[in-house]
């Protein structure tokens, strides 16, 4: 096999495959990754930190143990890369904020462990919007990531280094995180895939915190198959983890296979509109989608849009209260040290009512089970995972943002599964999401309807020039 | 700051100091589309919950695990 374009930009299923078949070797497609990185990521500045010397350590020491017979699994000699929020023992984990440009952890993320054992190379940290929160901003210490796809155009966030990494072929898998939709959002719009699992699936300890009680950790790769087995690696309980679920971890990889011919998939179709905001593309995309699907033999069913439409308003109100929990003594101490956009926007929670918050709680209750009340009459329910492609940096406007739809706060909200798998491209070449989203601890069926969706086109095939 | 109040630098500067938040003038009068934009969505989830009698909720993170 040769070092080009193909290798970076083969799935983790196929690169598996070619490294136990002796066809590539862990430390060649490292050192691969990395010229490539070298090459290439100046353009759209994914990483903050590239990790070199432990990559190719790393990479080394999995060639001898794959040769040993000692193998760890399909991410054995894999190289990946995490989000910039998650803790790495003796690397710098900045949240791509001033505030913390020089920690260096003494400990490993839980999730992080897991990667390591399962054999994945670090190849490096990448950037995201600071704290996890707000737009990307040109006044932290780090450039804000570009998308592969037009360097003009925002990745999407808040996990905009893993979104345009895996596009642009500069790692094989990511983690990212996600609180109101920030592994989703980077998904469609920079034309890959990702995974929120259920709340308690994968423990967040050691990684950086915007929001308790909505913030998830979830994989990012260029299939649905590769999310599968990322989520394998990193699900399960943890003590550590407050919110950690004792459940049992299926195999995601052994149902992917089964198709949709007769699974329900709901659609609140008042929830997305072009009034409303919605650009007439993805909506013709997400149309052309449910047609793909409906010809795989899944049944579309209208449901019920109201507790979609409304989650929203008490998302951000328990985001924003409990983001201004956690950055209290900064904004009090040291507020010059985050940007313009974290800092007002981890302000605004000063002005937020503990009754305020508290009624926000109870709404989630209440909106919580409608959507599981609509979720046990379908399978899963589907939707735009974001209501436009990529805008410019210039056009970011955080008015217009708040007018504009939002579909992803609602699984944050209900910390029920969805994930985002490419579903086509604008007019203009920016990629759109399909968003696919399912019961509690039911993410095998999630996987299951994205990978049929996946496997009867060729959206995730196509790749950014850089 | 009484969530209907439109909010203004004034309230802003007051609600700030009533926190011990450092705040200029300047950087209140930033606030003002944000803060108002919170008190909207906290009049939206307000509206969820009524009528006001009914038994109050408490969110558990793991009740769907049952």
């Amino acid at each position: 096999m040769t070092m080009n374009d193909d290798l970076a930009f083969l799935t983790i299923t196929d690169l598996a495959r070619a490294i136990h078949d002796r066809k590539v070797s862990p430390t060649e497609v490292t050192r691969a990754m990395l010229e490539r990185i070298e090459r290439v990521d100046s353009r759209i500045n994914s990483y903050i930190t590239v990790t070199s010397d432990l990559a190719l350590q790393q990479a080394k020491q999995a060639e001898q143990d794959l040769v040993s017979g000692k193998d760890a699994g399909p991410l054995h000699g894999v190289p990946i890369a995490l989000k910039d929020l998650y803790a790495t023992k003796g690397i710098r984990t900045t949240g791509h904020s001033q505030v913390l440009v020089d920690w260096i952890p003494d400990e490993d993320a839980t999730v992080t462990t897991l990667l390591r054992q399962a054999g994945a190379v670090l190849l490096g940290k990448l950037a995201m919007h600071e704290f996890a929160f707000g737009a990307p901003g040109f006044d932290t210490p780090f450039p804000p990531a570009r998308n592969p796809w037009g360097p003009e155009h925002i990745t999407g966030g808040s996990s905009s280094g893993s979104g345009a990494a895996l596009a642009a072929g500069l790692c094989y898998g990511a983690l990212g995180s996600d609180t109101g939709g920030s592994i989703r959002s980077p998904a469609a719009l920079c034309g890959i895939a990702g995974i929120k699992p259920t709340y308690g699936r994968a423990s967040r300890a050691g990684v950086l915190p915007l929001s308790w009680s909505l913030d998830h950790v979830g994989p990012m790769a260029r299939s649905v198959a590769d999310c599968a087995l990322m989520l394998e690696a990193i699900a399960g309980y943890d003590p550590k983890d407050p919110a950690s679920a004792d459940v049992a971890v299926p195999d995601f990889t052994s149902t992917l296979n089964n198709g949709v011919a007769g699974l329900r998939i709901g659609v609140p179709r008042d929830w997305f509109n072009e009034a409303d905001g919605t650009h007439p593309e993805v909506l013709a995309a997400f149309e052309a989608a449910l047609g793909v699907l409906a010809g795989e033999g899944a049944q579309i069913v209208e449901v019920d849009s109201a507790p979609f439409i409304k989650a929203r308003a008490a998302n951000t109100i328990i985001m924003i209260s409990e983001a201004y929990a956690y950055h209290e003594d900064t904004l009090k101490t040291r507020p010059q040290d985050l940007s313009t956009g974290v800092r007002n926007r981890a302000r605004e929670g000063a002005f937020i009512s503990a009754a305020d918050y508290v009624d926000a709680q109870r709404a989630r209750v209440i909106l919580g089970n409608h959507v599981r009340s609509i979720m046990r009459d379908v399978d899963v329910v589907a939707s735009p995972a974001a209501p436009q492609p990529a805008e410019t940096f210039e056009e970011q406007d955080p008015d217009a943002r708040y007018r504009m739809p939002s579909y992803t706060p609602v699984y944050n909200l209900t910390g029920l599964p969805a994930m985002s798998v490419p579903c086509g491209f604008s007019s203009d070449g920016f990629p759109i999401g399909l968003q696919i989203a399912g019961r509690a601890f039911d993410e095998a069926t999630v996987l299951r309807v994205a990978h049929a969706y996946e496997r009867a086109t060729d959206w995730h095939q196509r790749h950014p020039e850089l | 700051m009484a969530s209907e109040e439109q909010p203004t630098v004034e309230s802003i500067l007051a609600g700030a100091k009533h926190a011990g938040l450092p705040l200029t003038e300047d950087e209140a009068a930033e606030l003002v589309k944000g803060v108002g934009r919170m008190q909207d969505m906290a009049r939206t989830v307000r509206s969820l919950l009524e009528p006001a009698t009914e038994p109050a909720p408490v969110f558990s993170p793991g009740e769907w695990q049952a």
